[in-house]
């Protein structure tokens, strides 16, 4: 499942708009006359009777560094925002399973268990489609999931069963509880039963992520990790 | 790997404004550059600029036309700052709470299609109409009886029935309306 960072947009639009404010401010400060309510602010400013091109030709040395860079820093920041609205999935790195003495039982890639998983709760009564996402470290995995489900299901039965379900393969396979267990539900209807949910689709289709690109060594171990140790750890 | 999963209940990530406001930063930033660095390099603003920069550079700086661009950036501000601050609606509600740790959620949007097909089975109601919300779900039910009251009571049942089936984690108020229709 891919998410966008909420915190990051509201903070990039408060300072805009901080940036924003600020800019009226400083335009508003002569035609408005603020020198007259604040004295101290008065030998700052220039006369109302100044020619925008004379300002600038008077400041030339500074203003137009201070553009530059500014223009430079609005690119930038338009190019870091953008970028971040493309969604990122969690990391995919190759898990080891460790011994007590940090001897390496197995690895396996995360997507091996995400899709074994996901064919288990697509088996279960009532789900029509789902995705199953796995994170977090061994010792406390955290699964997010989205699952439909066919609108004329039995919804709590249909949604307890897969919820179930992963809690106690996560267990078996990784020998730890899941942290949690978060599970997206899509009602489907009957005209909608042979395609998926957008957002499964998506998160379905999404391709997997740097993390495997940047870890070239073959799968020794394609098959989830069968022991759980009590050292297993992340890697 | 990813420490903690992103909530599933969550508030609107805001992403229309910061595409929005990204693209308007990259064009004008750009803009800027391109109109700045010709004035580095030739001395001069770029020609297609030339007319507009000395239209602008013959402003004076108690003009209306600068306390009408302040007043543009002051409004911009403010809606960026709402936009920035207001909380927003989840597009969620937490439901089905069981002995597993973590969260099940359902958009808003199925409860109400799976509220309006309920609805639209109850006997004596032609199309009903449902609107979900964090705290509560307004229902308007519409029929061609003369008497509205009894067609109410059910489409009411049919509503908390519904409701109780997806064991909503904080329970919602339920205004459900009747509207006569010829």
């Amino acid at each position: 499942m891919r998410s966008i960072s909420g915190a990051r947009n509201r903070t990039a639009l408060a300072l805009a708009g901080l940036a924003a404010l600020t800019a009226a401010v400083l335009l508003a400060a002569v035609p408005l006359d603020l020198g007259a309510a604040w004295p101290q602010l008065a030998p700052a400013l220039p006369e109302p009777g100044t020619e925008l091109a004379r300002f600038a030709q008077a400041h030339r040395t500074g203003l137009l560094p201070a553009a530059v860079v500014l223009a430079a820093l609005g690119v930038a920041a338009g190019i870091a925002l953008l970028r971040s609205q493309i969604p990122t999935r969690p990391d995919a790195t190759r898990r080891r399973v460790l011994d007590e003495d940090g001897t390496l039982l197995a690895s396996f890639r995360p997507q091996v268990l995400e899709r074994a998983l996901t064919e288990q709760v697509e088996a279960e009564p009532g789900v029509r489609s789902a995705v199953v996402r796995l994170g977090g470290p061994l010792s406390a995995p955290w699964i997010q999931a989205s699952i439909g489900v066919a609108e004329d299901a039995e919804i709590a039965a249909a949604i307890a069963g897969a919820r179930a379900l992963l809690a106690r393969e996560v267990r078996t396979v990784l020998g730890a509880d899941p942290d949690r267990v978060d599970v997206l539900v899509a009602l489907r209807t009957a005209a909608a039963r042979g395609r998926r949910p957008a957002h499964v689709e998506a998160a379905r289709s999404a391709p997997s992520g740097p993390a495997p690109a940047a870890d070239p060594e073959p799968d020794p171990d394609p098959a989830p990790a069968p022991a759980p140790a009590a050292g297993a750890g992340a890697a | 790997m990813s420490t903690s999963p992103r909530p599933l209940v969550a508030r609107p990530t805001r992403t229309v404004p910061a595409t929005l406001l990204a693209l308007a930063l990259l064009t004008a930033g750009g803009l800027a550059l391109w109109a700045l660095g010709a004035l580095l390099l030739t001395g001069s603003w770029p020609a297609p600029l030339q007319e507009p920069m000395a239209r602008l550079g013959a402003l004076r700086l108690a003009d209306r036309a600068l306390l009408a661009a302040a007043a543009g950036c002051a409004v911009l501000g403010i809606v960026l700052l709402v936009a920035a601050l207001r909380p927003g609606r989840p597009r969620t509600r937490a439901v089905l709470g069981d002995a597993v740790p973590g969260t099940t959620a359902l958009p808003h949007r199925d409860l109400e299609r799976r509220l309006r097909a309920r609805l639209e089975q109850v006997d004596g109601v032609r199309s009903a109409r449902a609107a979900a919300g964090p705290r509560t779900v307004r229902i308007t039910v519409s029929t061609v009886l003369e008497d509205t009251a009894p067609v109410l009571a059910a489409a009411r049942r049919a509503a908390h029935g519904t409701i109780a089936e997806i064991r909503p984690v904080h329970d919602p108020r339920v205004l459900v309306r009747a509207r006569r229709t010829s």
